[in-house]
């Protein structure tokens, strides 16, 4: 046998669909029948009693039930193919075949799972223009490679008239082509039957969100939102208002048994979610007690569809579509569903390669900020668990909560004296930190050494030192341990986040600070804070190592020098050679052909903190600048840098006097509010 | 503002300020009938190679877009279009899409006119698009505050269709194997074509033509031949070759002074058919011959040649013909299929009998990459030596390309040479 994968896999996955489904249809709960109800789809797709049209999540498939075919979304495919882990072996397959690896992985992994032979290929593909340009043109490719037809409705960027005709004509021109298939043409009674069912699914739909939206955290999240994602399959098919039907009363039975522990919180979700296997979500909602009570992919924005004009009304669905267009039809969508859900907080789950969605953050936040609604862009990849970091990505949902949660709590009065003594432990990736200040917030005394490799081996010698210290100067009443190991720290009275320790500390130091940068070896922080103190917005950047302390080694490596060399001479250079490249790798080649050049060593130098500098300065911009502006973090001694964000920034900057202890200091300083 | 344009790249084409009574309007993308623009009396200036990344676009746009969407931002966000009176900007892409949303949040001037432009060229599609193009119209004759008549389009039809011909002209000169002209100076004069005015532009080159024509002699294979006398108006099927014919000639003229800056080289160098994405011909040309001993004896950029693909029919209705023409002329990866794009590709290696073909693209660009399996799988299957290389417009990434490059002309080089030897033996 050739390709036994190719045998192989089909038998396997229909094997694992009949188990998936015996198993939700004996849990008996209206989520596990509706998920069922998907994956008896999904299995015809392996059966073939039908004619099967692979189609993207935009299509209308009204039309496709319409003529007894059965529609089956790419997207669905690629993120059931996550869920068993399969997507790496494919999304590699795919990659070395030349499909472009920073394009959405929803439709390549869609495009491999195709190629490998997961499935069967479909008997005709229906693709859309909208929401964005890989769909048409991974489905276009797996068209080709099948030799089966292509259905494609290029969809106009703005709901006029003529856009609607311009649809409507390809819808015409789409029933027919369905007809030759199906061998009937689509009359009254069909378009009755099919819209009286989608729209029915649609106002229960309605009816769904509207009590996600009012339902207490802990009740809805991720599952109910793809379970509504799923539904949209089904839109045409009779069982679908039912299932709806049970879900809905399924909300309302817990909402009302439901006891909202204390820090739950609720969330707006942006975009969509990841999918891959060991995805971070189920310990997001469970652990940290965040739950998407809505999200961007379930919202219900088109109208009723008229019988009597079949074309018109399918055309307007697609036309309405709050992705389409300006992205002002987005924000308001977005309007809607935080004024219906009045959630705490919203979370943009920024997939990598979704170039249509990333483009459109900034607006969202900045509407997010004006109206005073917590916001986190969160990135990562859907389907890749190549790259996912978990981490950082916990940081920043962890962050995330610290944030709502000091939004709650009552201000502590200042001016309080606590007794005793408060330490803070700072785990970092190269060094280990300890703080403990007394009961007015003054250091006693602090230390630093290296982590080495074990985070909990150093954690214990700070537990020595903890010891030593109390012995003669009195009891540790709290500790509080952040950094990447504070996890380890089991003696620690809690665990806080990096980004609300540094903001602590850095506003004890410097009571008028609004934004803090905090520039570290491998990764770069933009925090703004509030008048007390408190985190109201942050940016990280941990993927790439430009604009870091590393990118500074790597270039001082290529000069042969040290980072302090280098920082001295980009203080005195009187110019810069600039450097273009995002990219620390190219930047690197960069650097080299400026000396082959015979460039000034010292303007290199300018030119290399410039770099850092202005990838700083987009950072604050992004968290919203304001002044005083502080800094912290390992390059916050270098003075190169410094005066290039100055320089930049047209102003002064506080830099924290020793910035690899603010973060355990900001610690201590929260043990000690918390006592 | 200045100092501010230091950071771009040197072969950007800065607009011009418009003369004193007219208006410019900006336009990125190839979609944009320049015949409309013309027609209604507006100075059309393409914001030509801005390939760079800025702190202020930075903030705005994800880092993941690619560098032509960024420059063009970054050089809006510091003011270097104000003195236009609006930037058209077409539906191409997803970037293209949220650079104006970009826009219209943060760039103070000059206003954003978002177009649409359909993925396939059914009749239901050249239909929506005459719709658009007569918003667009009306917008301009807003602006201007004068009535567009047919008369007018039908002017501009002529002189963009005359255009296009010299630029043929140009091509056909740049594809010779003896007594042509090196890519980098065609590119030179192309750029013309789209900075300048027309009418310049036709000036200039005709000239140079004719001083062609004297050295080299008109005669012979791959000579231009003039059309037979009175005749001017096209049919729509003479229009529609794509195929760069051999039949349109030059225009005639006084003869004038020679131009020496256009004493053609004729490199020696393996000859490349250059595709991708670029945000402009003219680095690109010069790396490719200069660095990498390349001949660029074509193009398919639609900042290069291909902008000037295809005729528009001189029939009754102009704007129904400017329609079909933008609709049928040859393809970028965007269009819905992409076959026509892989042959015109294929039809350019043919027509100048082309080593290779070099495909230079820009990172994060979805439409091209998509498209670039197919291609390479066409090229194979007829044993076209291809080569993709991917920039990020860094400075640094031109290095990269380089080196590639190079070393497949080297190999395209042999591979000639053998034929070659192997012909001769």
């Amino acid at each position: 046998m050739r390709n036994p994968e190719r045998f192989i896999m089909p038998l396997v996955t229909r094997g694992l669909l009949t188990v998936e489904k015996l198993k939700t249809s004996m849990r008996g709960s209206a989520l596990d029948a509706l998920h069922c109800e998907t994956l008896r789809l999904l299995a015809r797709c392996y059966s073939r009693k039908k004619p099967v049209v692979l189609t993207g999540f935009f299509f209308p498939v009204e039309l496709l039930h319409g003529h007894g075919m059965t529609p089956m979304f790419a997207e669905f495919i690629a993120s059931a193919m996550a869920s068993t882990g399969l997507e790496k072996n494919a999304l590699g397959m795919v990659d070395a075949e030349g499909f472009p690896a920073d394009s959405c992985a929803f439709h390549r992994a869609a495009l491999a799972a195709f190629l490998k032979g997961y499935l069967p290929p479909p008997d005709a593909v229906a693709a859309t223009t909208h929401l964005c340009d890989s769909q048409s043109k991974a489905l276009e490719e797996l068209a080709v490679r099948f030799g089966v037809p292509l259905i494609v409705l290029d969809v106009p960027q703005e709901d006029t008239p003529e856009a609607r005709t311009y649809l409507v004509r390809q819808l015409e021109e789409a029933d027919g082509f369905c007809a030759s298939i199906s061998r009937r043409r689509l009359d009254r009674k069909d378009w009755d039957r099919i819209f009286s069912v989608s729209n029915q699914a649609r106002e229960l739909m309605l009816r769904v969100n509207d009590v996600r939206a009012s339902a207490p955290a802990g009740v809805c999240g991720k599952e109910v939102s793809t379970a509504l994602i799923q539904a949209q399959l089904m839109f045409g098919l009779p069982q679908l208002p039912r299932l709806l039907k049970a879900l809905s009363d399924e909300i309302l039975r817990l909402s009302a048994e439901s006891r909202t522990g204390a820090s739950m919180f609720r969330l707006v979700w942006l975009l969509t979610f990841p999918y891959f296997k060991g995805n971070f979500v189920p310990s997001m909602e469970r652990e940290l007690g965040l739950w998407p009570v809505l999200d961007e992919l379930t919202y219900v924005y088109w109208d009723p569809l008229d019988p009597e004009r079949p074309y018109e009304s399918l055309a307007a669905k697609i036309l309405k579509n709050p992705g389409l267009g300006p992205v002002d039809r987005r924000v308001k969508m977005v309007e809607h569903m935080v004024r219906a859900a009045n959630p705490d907080g919203v979370v943009h789950f920024s997939h990598w390669g979704c170039r249509q969605g990333l483009g459109g953050v900034r607006a969202v936040a900045e509407f997010l900020e004006r109206l005073g609604v917590p916001f986190l862009e969160l990135d990562g990849d859907c389907i890749d668990s190549r790259s996912y970091a978990e981490g950082p990505t916990r940081t920043r949902l962890e962050g995330f909560v610290e944030l709502l949660k000091r939004r709650t709590e009552k201000l502590r009065a200042p001016g309080v004296v606590h007794d005793g003594l408060y330490a803070g432990i700072d785990i970092g990736s190269m060094t280990a930190k300890a703080v403990v200040v007394d009961g007015q917030g003054r250091v006693l005394a602090h230390t630093i050494s290296y982590t080495g490799a074990s985070a909990r081996r150093a954690a214990e010698s700070l537990s020595r030192f903890l010891e030593e210290l109390s012995d003669r100067y009195g009891t540790v009443r709290r500790c509080v341990a952040t950094g990447y190991g504070r996890r380890v720290v089991d003696f620690a009275d809690e665990q806080v986040t990096e980004i609300t320790c540094h903001a602590r500390g850095m506003w004890h130091l410097f009571p008028d600070v609004r934004t803090i940068i905090d520039i570290g070896g491998q990764d770069t922080k933009a925090i703004a804070v509030g008048e007390t103190g408190n985190v109201e917005n942050f940016i990280m950047n941990d993927k790439c190592a430009a604009g870091t302390g590393r990118f500074l080694e790597l270039m001082a490596r290529a000069l042969e020098m040290d980072i302090e060399e280098l920082s001295a001479m980009g203080a005195r250079a009187s110019r810069a050679v600039p450097i273009s490249s995002v990219c620390s790798v190219f930047a690197e080649s960069e650097v080299v052909s400026h000396i082959a050049e015979g460039q000034p060593v010292e303007s290199i130098c300018r030119g290399i903190c410039e770099s850092v500098a202005e990838r700083t300065a987009a950072l604050l911009k992004k968290v919203g600048r304001r002044p005083v502006i502080a800094m912290t973090g390992g390059v916050a001694k270098n003075a190169g840098v410094v005066k290039a964000l100055e320089r930049r920034l047209k102003g002064r900057i506080s830099i924290a006097p020793d910035p690899q202890i603010i973060g355990a200091l900001g610690a201590a300083l929260i043990a000690r509010d918390g006592a | 503002m200045k100092k501010a344009m230091e950071s771009f790249p040197l072969w950007v084409a800065r607009p011009k300020e418009p003369s004193p009574g007219t208006l410019a309007v900006g336009w990125v993308c190839s979609a944009v009938p320049e015949e409309i623009l013309i027609a209604a009396g507006v100075v059309p200036q393409r914001l030509y190679g801005y390939e760079a990344r800025g702190e202020e676009s930075e903030a705005v746009l994800p880092t993941t877009f690619c560098a032509y969407a960024h420059g063009v931002l970054q050089a809006a966000l510091r003011g270097e279009f104000v003195s236009l009176a609006a930037v058209i900007l077409v539906n191409s892409c997803d970037a293209m899409r949220r650079l104006a949303d970009v826009w219209e949040r943060h760039v103070t001037a000059p206003p954003v006119y978002r177009m649409d432009f359909p993925f396939r060229f059914s009749s239901a599609a050249e239909d929506y698009w005459v719709g658009v193009l007569k918003k667009l119209l009306a917008f301009l004759e807003d602006l201007t505050k004068r009535r567009v008549t047919d008369r007018d389009l039908r002017k501009a039809i002529a002189l963009m269709n005359e255009t296009r011909r010299r630029v043929w002209a140009l091509d056909q000169w740049r594809a010779k194997s003896t007594c042509g002209m090196s890519g980098k100076v065609y590119a030179q004069w192309l750029v013309k074509a789209f900075v300048e005015d027309k009418a310049t532009f036709l000036a200039q080159t005709e000239s140079v033509l004719q001083h062609r024509d004297t050295t080299c002699g008109r005669a012979g294979k791959g000579g231009l031949i003039s059309l037979p006398a009175g005749k001017t108006l096209l049919s729509e099927e003479e229009a529609s070759l794509r195929v760069f014919p051999s039949v349109l000639g030059a225009g005639s003229g006084t003869i004038n002074n020679s131009h020496d800056e256009l004493e053609s080289e004729c490199p020696k160098g393996p000859r490349v058919v250059l595709g991708g994405c670029a945000a402009e011909l003219q680095h690109l040309a010069d790396i490719m011959e200069t660095k990498c001993g390349a001949h660029v004896v074509a193009d398919t950029l639609c900042t290069g040649t291909r902008h000037f693909d295809t005729l528009v029919p001189e029939t009754e209705d102009p704007l129904r013909a400017i329609a079909w023409r933008y609709l049928h002329r040859a393809p970028c990866a965007r269009r819905i299929d992409g076959s026509d794009f892989v042959d015109h590709i294929r039809r350019r290696v043919a027509q100048t009998q082309a080593d290779g073909v070099v495909f230079a693209t820009l990172k994060f660009c979805d439409m091209v990459r998509w498209r670039l399996h197919g291609l390479a799988e066409a090229m194979a299957q007829e044993n076209i030596p291809f080569l993709h290389v991917e920039r990020d417009g860094s400075a640094a990434s031109w290095g990269q390309m380089e080196t590639r490059v190079q070393a497949f002309v080297e190999v395209i080089g042999k591979r000639r040479c053998a034929g070659k030897s192997a012909k001769d033996a």
